[in-house]
């Protein structure tokens, strides 16, 4: 009769709750509220509140596998480690391509990220959250100085407007809906936008349905219209690029994202009504959509109000600490069929297999795919090699939440035969590849990684295990960025 | 030898107990015998966790840990019987002695009834409660209202009325009735609440009516069962605890604060009530508010009342699978289930994750329901208004004989 709660992050979206796992005899038998937590107070939904059914998921993926004779068997970690190792020298180093994933922790995704730049040498770096949308570029990083939100979730309590767009908050971050229903509850006015109608449109005093792909469209006819009306933060007329933007903007027309002229005048007026909260998906929007929700954020004067939803548990993370990559690399070299062996760590606990087909089709045609993930899924019929790892509630680590918390994972029982946290393969593979990273442990990564990250400098393992965690909200140095050439 | 209906007042005769448990440590010294003597298996109670916001249960074999559990948590809203369902096979093979809050006993009433909890083996240690504060919640409150920073708060406590906390540097108390009506202080649940004195447990203690030279260093103890009786003469007779007759004035004070407290949850109950207005309008402002859910279980998945192993909110005759908002049929069928023996433990509300006030809707109409059916849910052991079947068993048969009436074999001669 031993029952223990231990407190963790959720490894599903990026909202950042927590939740306490309620491990008996050793085993995860439940998911409990924490209501300790800032960022949900003891709130969960379907998928957190159930945690425990994923890890006992009968897809685990148990043992190292290596595909002989056209069929993956079942062979030793010294094995599948020295066979990967090789296998990725006889690869040029541009061949190679590294895609880490944002659903895992920080310390798994910077062992990739110090693979790829400091032993395999390739400049194909990236992360999962490519494959929902390969054109999330760099983010508002032009736009604000660094991409990621410039203000906390509770932001949303004080807001006089929430404007979300893209992110259909029943799917992803579920547990906003509690902070825009109190916003709202004290007055606060919401616009929802996207290119699909969806339930998360009854929370809205303004709902917009754009044409799919027009979510830029539709912002820059919104910036038009407040910069005609005059109704715009004067204060900005300084900022870096205004004059560019203006110019840009001028020709945006409502018709051209699908929508009428009355539509936009009135979202136009809402947005200028008070001090916003722009919430905004990147995978949804783009990175020219991104770019212009930053715009439109600077140009009411609310680029400190910019709140970044990523839909995976550690999409922040993931950006932070740099598994992204240059233009035409990374995820978008796979699926040009330019990476000849890609070492890749799944998306697992999957929630949509949006992008999957094409990926796996662009797979086949790869001469070396390394998968590591905790469950098995459509990667695996592709794979020459897989890689056991633990999933999120089997390991220790930290994460990123959408506002930039770094909060801890906690390990709350051991991973199934013999899964290993992500971390520790890579730098396995390192080793065998002829490079010690030297780690011991999971806080030996932790503290490495926070001096690659200058976000990240100075916090300590200690800060990061207080309820609270590590809240790091950068003020915005805001500059105007004319969207490029592709439309989100 | 006390006996049932007694009263004392109970301290711990062990120093450091005495010391680092709360009114004379009592409830602690109790526990420890408990495990001490092998009266149970296991101790269930609440701990601190990262800090005194933070409440966590607590599942102790050993009674050296009983410490752990010593000193009071306001900013804890667990409901222990749901957890002990869950995680602990419903106490159905092991002894356990528990401390519970009035929605603790009211819970394990209920969930007797139901064959979820078997009571025969559980001790129930009651504590008066005045309420509890969302931990979030809480520190927002110290914040804003006391302009405290939460984190060098070392103690809080509910006395007299006001919400008190000690830090570094002093002390600092602002009347209940002044936070709550701002929109802080006592979850809204726990306002309307009146189970004050949890006397259905087996014994009820607190530090109510404590009066005069033992005032802070003993605890009031209503002795409410025969178990309560032998566990607090086996304490006293082992040396874990010593006791004293209660000062007469203290039985009075002991009344008094209770009256207090009901008084001010029927105000509550009749404000809370009173603004969900009547008829189509209640029905309006109920559908409103519940539209936005987004099906994620946490108020059947916390329920001391939901206990079915096939849930009819996910036949998907009544809701089609995968809908979300899942629509106004998900919160019928749980009115229907659920709203006669309602205990207003709050977790429905407290956990939803889009704040629907999912246990003023019930609460609501439980008064209504006890008005027409005369049935109090949680108080004692009386049946609840429909009759009881085992589900498996009933599934079964349903099955075997292709007949649909539920509960037939229950009601036929």
């Amino acid at each position: 009769m031993n029952l223990k709660y231990v407190q963790t992050t959720c490894p599903f979206c990026g909202t950042g709750c927590s939740m306490n796992l309620a491990v008996v005899d050793g085993v995860v038998s439940g998911t409990q509220p924490y209501h300790r937590s800032p960022v949900n107070e003891g709130r969960l939904c379907i998928k957190g509140g159930f945690c425990e059914e994923y890890l006992k998921s009968p897809d685990r993926i148990m043992k190292p596998l290596i595909r002989k004779d056209g069929r993956l068997q079942e062979v030793s970690w010294e094995e599948v480690i020295s066979f990967t190792a090789q296998k990725l020298k006889e690869f040029k180093p541009d061949e190679v391509a590294c895609i880490a994933s944002a659903r895992t922790s920080n310390e798994d995704i910077y062992a990739m990220v110090k693979l790829a730049k400091d032993v395999i040498k390739t400049g194909n770096i990236d992360n999962t959250q490519s494959c929902l949308n390969i054109g999330i570029g760099t983010g508002i990083s032009k736009s604000v100085g660094f991409d990621a939100s410039t203000c906390s979730i509770d932001a949303i309590l004080s807001a006089k407007v929430v404007a979300v767009v893209g992110a259909n908050l029943y799917v992803q971050n579920p547990i906003l809906i509690s902070q825009i229903t109190s916003a709202k509850k004290a007055g606060a006015k919401v616009l929802y936008a996207s290119s699909e109608a969806n339930p998360t449109g009854n929370l809205a005093d303004e709902v917009v349905t754009y044409k799919e792909s027009a979510g830029a469209a539709f912002i820059n006819a919104v910036a038009a219209e407040i910069i005609k009306a005059g109704k715009y933060d004067k204060a900005t007329e300084k900022v870096a690029g205004f004059a560019d933007f203006k110019k840009s903007v001028a020709s945006a027309t409502a018709d051209a994202a699908g929508v009428s002229d009355e539509s936009v005048k009135s979202v136009a007026e809402l947005l200028t009504s008070g001090k916003g909260v722009f919430a905004f998906s990147p995978t949804a929007l783009s990175e020219a959509g991104s770019r212009a929700m930053a715009n439109l954020a600077i140009l009411t004067g609310n680029a400190d109000g910019i709140l970044v939803l990523r839909s995976r548990n550690n999409g922040q993370g993931a950006v932070d600490i740099g598994a992204v990559p240059a233009e035409g690399s990374g995820y978008a070299a796979v699926l040009a069929g330019k990476a000849k062996a890609v070492y890749m760590v799944g998306d697992s606990p999957r929630v949509c297999e949006c992008g999957y087909p094409e990926t796996v089709e662009a797979l086949k045609k790869a001469g070396l795919v390394i998968l590591q993930d905790s469950i098995a899924g459509p990667f695996m019929d592709v794979a020459h090699v897989v890689l056991p790892s633990a999933a999120l509630p089997e390991k220790d680590g930290t994460q990123t939440n959408t506002e930039r918390r770094i909060q801890r994972v906690h390990k709350a029982a051991d991973a199934p035969e013999m899964a290993l946290p992500d971390w520790k393969i890579t730098a396995d593979i390192a080793a065998a590849m002829g490079k010690d990273f030297g780690w011991k442990s999971v806080e030996d990564v932790f503290t490495e990684m926070i001096t690659s990250v200058p976000a990240y400098k100075g916090i300590t393992w200690e800060q990061i295990d207080k309820p609270e965690a590590v809240l790091i909200i950068e003020s915005a140095k805001p500059a105007f960025t004319v969207a490029a050439d592709k439309e989100a | 030898m006390a006996a049932k209906g007694d009263m004392v007042y109970a301290w711990a005769k062990d120093a450091e107990t005495l010391k680092k448990g709360e009114c004379g440590g009592a409830i602690t010294a109790l526990l420890k015998y408990a495990l001490e003597s092998k009266t149970v298996d296991a101790v269930v109670a609440i701990k601190k966790g990262k800090d005194l916001y933070d409440a966590v249960p607590a599942v102790i074999t050993d009674p050296a840990e009983i410490l752990t559990t010593a000193g009071s948590l306001h900013c804890g809203t667990l409901l222990l019987p749901k957890i002990i369902k869950k995680y602990l096979n419903g106490a159905k093979d092991s002894k356990l002695a528990v401390t519970c809050k009035g929605c603790d006993a009211m819970a394990f009433y209920e969930m007797a009834k139901r064959n979820q909890i078997n009571l025969d083996n559980v001790i129930l240690i009651g504590v008066n409660c005045g309420g509890s504060v969302s931990p979030v919640d809480a520190r927002r409150m110290i914040a804003d209202k006391f302009e405290v920073d939460p984190d060098i708060v070392h103690k809080e406590e509910i006395d007299k009325g006001q919400f008190i906390i000690e830090f570094e540097g002093g002390h600092k108390g602002i009347k209940i009735e002044e936070l709550e009506e701002e929109g802080y202080g006592r979850r809204s649940n726990c306002r309307r609440c009146k189970m004050k004195v949890p006397r259905q447990a087996d014994l009820a203690c607190g530090n109510w009516g404590v009066f005069g030279e033992k005032a802070g260093k003993a605890t009031f103890v209503e002795i409410c069962s025969e178990k309560g009786a032998n566990l607090l003469n086996g304490a006293q007779s082992g040396g874990a605890i010593e006791t004293c007759a209660p000062d007469p004035k203290g039985i009075d004070i002991r009344a008094k604060v209770e009256r207090a407290m009901l008084k001010l949850g029927e105000e509550w109950r009749h404000r809370d009530f009173e603004g969900l207005g009547a008829g189509k309008e209640r029905l309006k402002k109920i559908m409103t508010e519940s539209s936005r859910c987004i099906r994620c279980y946490q108020c059947i998945d916390n329920c001391p009342i939901c206990y079915c192993i096939e849930c009819s909110t996910k036949k998907p005759w009544y809701i089609p699978e995968g809908t979300t908002p899942p629509g106004f049929m998900f919160h019928l069928i749980r009115f229907a289930h659920i709203s006669d023996s309602c205990i207003n433990c709050g977790q429905c509300e407290e956990l939803c994750a889009v704040d629907i006030p999912n246990a003023l809707y019930m609460h609501a109409q439980q008064v209504e329901l006890e008005k027409m059916f005369k049935y109090v849910p949680g108080r004692d052991l009386n049946p609840p208004i429909h009759a009881l079947a085992e589900e498996r068993a009933e599934r079964a048969r349903l099955e075997a004989t292709g007949s649909d009436m539920i509960y037939d074999n229950v009601f036929s001669e």
